[in-house]
């Protein structure tokens, strides 16, 4: 019976931090993409979205954006949450060691996006895509970046179990990549391979505490 | 189609008796353009042979084609006695990549082997050779991943459970996961042939097998290219810019592709392969620095430049390798340029001999719409320093981030901007995943904080919306924007002007800058800027008409 309640409790404790950390990570997200995101039903996210309105801690708001947020209180609790959770499971070790790998290959992979983007920086040339082998080059580059990568979260996943989905979503960009779509790699908000790996950094950082913002309480 | 595949392995030098450019469908695009740079235009290409196109269709019909079994020692002997250099030599191997051809471009969609020549011995050798015992090993490493994934075709979760090690690891650390990763291939029940041999034909076999791959079939449907073409493969000698000695590598443009003047514009980096230029990882050295640090190989290097920008009657844009002091060229294309260099080099290309390009031609480069940009881009530049000298407006100057030029009013947060309407500039210090939201509703973003390759300056380059980023004498606060000494400069609801082709930051609407009493015409500014645009305009009126 206790054991049953303590669990029941770790349980909704689990579902409130996968819920406020993916609006800490992905603002804005509707309910039912927040849920699939993070593998819960939305029956489930929808409450815990409820009770976090409730206690200040997240709001849904309309406008030019539309959807949840965090308030700076919510992502207050939300970096409370991930700090208790890394101690709980003895993960700081780890996820820094990890951030360690993540630092070098964030560097290549920035790269690669931009001469995806600009075939001359200096000169403000933008990348047209008309040159195949070019695009090749560069895709190939990412490819060398997915190899890293895949491992790595392969990793992460084995120290805190909530980052097991990056493997899955960034193969699933990188198919697309690979199939010929060239929105895959950097268009903005479009589940592409560079907007996940943004959402990895700032996970990473949130979860070690390191990002600024959160540390502040902004 | 029966195709004859007695001779259908061909040297990049082989005479074809035709124009090497016109052999694609037999070459491949990358087989033709690697035989055209060989033999029509001379230049010193690494050695290599292509394996035809019918060969692919011969084994997709009925396997390995016997016919290879006889050519291939053949074509790797020749290679060996051009190179100085023994495939599989415990002291210095010749080293080849398998790549890849066909006749259709279809970017990334079929399979390359790199490295193929390393084994135990081998990589020793490399080390030796080298002088860099960490590359050495860190090529094995790419070697035996790339060959068990792709000739092999092992999952990379396999492979993934041997981990990697962090960028820069010690070499001991390598050479340890080089052996995991070879454990995990024999677990998985292989092995990776120790004969350089039978490293190759496993990974030219690979290159004809990726033709049938999946995504090579969905990229051909969505292309409608023949199923039925195939590949061919290109086997390449490698050469290597970071071995010992005067060795190096680098990018050059025949012109600067920012202004289209006419000197050789690149970089290059001493003892580094070609990634390193272009990742940036590496301060390199302007190109012109190389007439001094080796002034024969430049003057080659500029022979090479003016040989194709006379074949081509274009900018080109051309990666070498120096290996030892011997230069090498590995690829070359029609350079991308600025809307400004394609106005001034189409112009002198006309003017000078060399090219002899004519009006009409010149014209048909420099369609209107780039002449229109390149006479925006030359304006806002001009007047960018007008008004940066005169030092009223400008408040900032960062970094050109994602080019265009953007009002609006100050809003300081992603919550800010959703309460907004009409145009507004995100003001940040940062920027975090929320800010992506604020930034699909801006007109502009400025940032304090991060640099050209910032997750803030992909997103708007993908947006296609202005960007100035680390501007940082800017303090960037929950209402107002300061200077580090603290003075206020503007606030949340002001309006202000970003340039992201230039970096500036200027209060207020500033898109008429300078055109006010006092300064110069546009006309004016234009004639002593850019006066090549001038002379196209009156091209152009004469042939666009016609």
């Amino acid at each position: 019976m206790t054991s049953e309640t303590t669990k029941a409790a770790g349980t909704a404790a689990t579902h409130q931090l996968l819920v406020l950390h993916m609006l800490r990570l992905g603002a804005f997200v509707p309910a039912d993409k927040l849920a699939e995101r993070i593998g819960l039903d939305a029956g489930t996210v929808r409450a815990v979205l409820a009770a976090a309105r409730d206690e200040g801690l997240a709001k849904e708001r309309s406008g030019r954006i539309s959807g949840w947020m965090l308030t700076p209180a919510g992502k207050a609790a939300d970096a409370g949450l991930l700090a208790s959770e890394l101690e709980a499971a003895g993960a700081r070790a780890g996820i820094e060691r990890l951030y360690t790998r993540f630092i070098p290959v964030n560097e290549t992979f920035k790269q690669v996006c931009t001469r995806w983007q600009m075939r001359d920086m200096d000169a403000h040339v933008p990348n047209d895509h008309a040159d195949a082998e070019y695009d090749a080059a560069v895709i190939a580059e990412l490819g060398e970046v997915h190899r890293a990568a895949s491992p790595l979260c392969h990793d992460l996943a084995g120290v805190l179990a909530r980052f097991g989905r990056y493997s899955r979503e960034f193969e699933a960009a990188w198919q697309r990549v690979s199939a010929g779509d060239r929105k895959a790699f950097a268009a903005p908000m479009s589940g592409s391979y560079h907007d996940l790996w943004m959402e990895l950094h700032q996970d990473l950082l949130t979860t070690l505490g390191r990002d600024r913002s959160a540390a502040d309480g902004q | 189609m029966t195709d004859d595949l007695a001779g259908a392995v061909y040297a990049f030098g082989h005479d074809h008796g035709v124009p090497r450019r016109g052999l694609g469908g037999l070459l491949g695009g990358k087989g033709a353009g690697l035989a055209e740079m060989t033999s029509t235009l001379g230049l010193p290409v690494p050695p290599g042979f292509t394996i035809a196109v019918p060969m692919c269709r011969a084994y997709r019909q009925s396997g390995w084609p016997a016919e290879l079994d006889e050519l291939l020692p053949g074509h790797m002997r020749a290679l060996e006695q051009k190179m100085g250099r023994c495939f599989g030599d415990a002291a210095d191997p010749l080293l080849v990549a398998v790549r890849s051809g066909a006749p259709k471009s279809m970017p990334g969609m079929l399979d390359s082997v790199l490295n193929i020549g390393l084994n135990e011995a081998a990589v020793e050798g490399l080390a030796a050779a080298s002088g860099d015992e960490g590359f050495a090993w860190d090529s094995y490493r790419r070697f035996v991943t790339m060959y068990a994934t792709i000739v092999l075709d092992i999952a990379h979760d396999v492979l993934a459970a041997a981990g990697s090690p962090a960028e820069g690891a010690a070499v001991d650390a390598v050479k340890a996961q080089v052996k995991k990763l070879l454990a995990a291939v024999e677990a998985a029940g292989h092995r990776i042939p120790d004969t350089p041999g039978e490293q190759l034909r496993g990974a030219v076999e690979a290159v004809f097998r990726s033709w049938d791959s999946p995504r090579a079939k969905a990229y051909r449907q969505h292309e409608a290219i023949s199923e039925d073409m195939g590949t061919a493969v290109n086997v390449q000698a490698m050469v290597f810019g970071n071995r010992s000695g005067q060795s190096g590598t680098g990018v050059v443009f025949t012109r600067d592709p920012a202004t289209g003047h006419p000197e050789p514009y690149g970089d290059y980096l001493w003892h580094a392969q070609g990634e390193d230029v272009v990742s940036g990882k590496a301060q390199t050295q302007k190109i012109a620095q190389m007439a001094i640090d080796m002034p024969a190989v430049y003057e080659e290097l500029r022979r090479h430049l003016a040989r194709l920008e006379g074949h081509y009657r274009d900018i080109c844009d051309v990666e070498f390798t120096i290996e030892q002091g011997k230069l090498w060229i590995l690829q070359t294309r029609i350079g991308k340029r600025g809307a400004i260099a394609a106005v001034r080099a189409a112009v002198q290309m006309v003017s000078g001999p060399a090219i002899g390009l004519t009006p009409a031609e010149a014209v048909s480069r420099v369609p209107a719409e780039i002449r229109a940009r390149a006479r925006a881009e030359t304006l806002s530049e001009a007047r960018g320093r007008t008004a940066g000298t005169g030092g009223t407006a400008l408040i900032a100057t960062g970094l050109a981030a994602s080019p265009g030029r953007a009002s609006g009013t100050v809003v300081l947060s992603a919550d800010a901007a959703a309460d907004s309407t009409g145009d507004v500039i995100l003001v940040r210090s940062e920027t975090s995943t929320e800010d992506v939201h604020g930034m699909s509703v801006a007109a502009g973003l400025l940032t304090s904080t991060g640099g050209l390759v910032s997750h803030a300056a992909v997103v708007a380059r993908g947006w296609d919306i202005p960007a100035v980023v680390g501007a940082g004498d800017l303090v960037i606060g929950d209402e107002h924007v300061a200077t580090r000494e603290g003075k206020t400069l503007f606030s949340a609801g002001d309006t202000i002007t970003i340039d992201g082709g230039t970096g500036q930051v200027w209060l207020g609407q500033v898109e008429d800058l300078g055109g006010a009493a006092g300064g110069p015409a546009d006309e004016e500014l234009l004639e002593i800027e850019l006066p090549e645009l001038r002379i196209l305009e009156s091209w152009a009126a004469e042939h666009e008409d016609a």
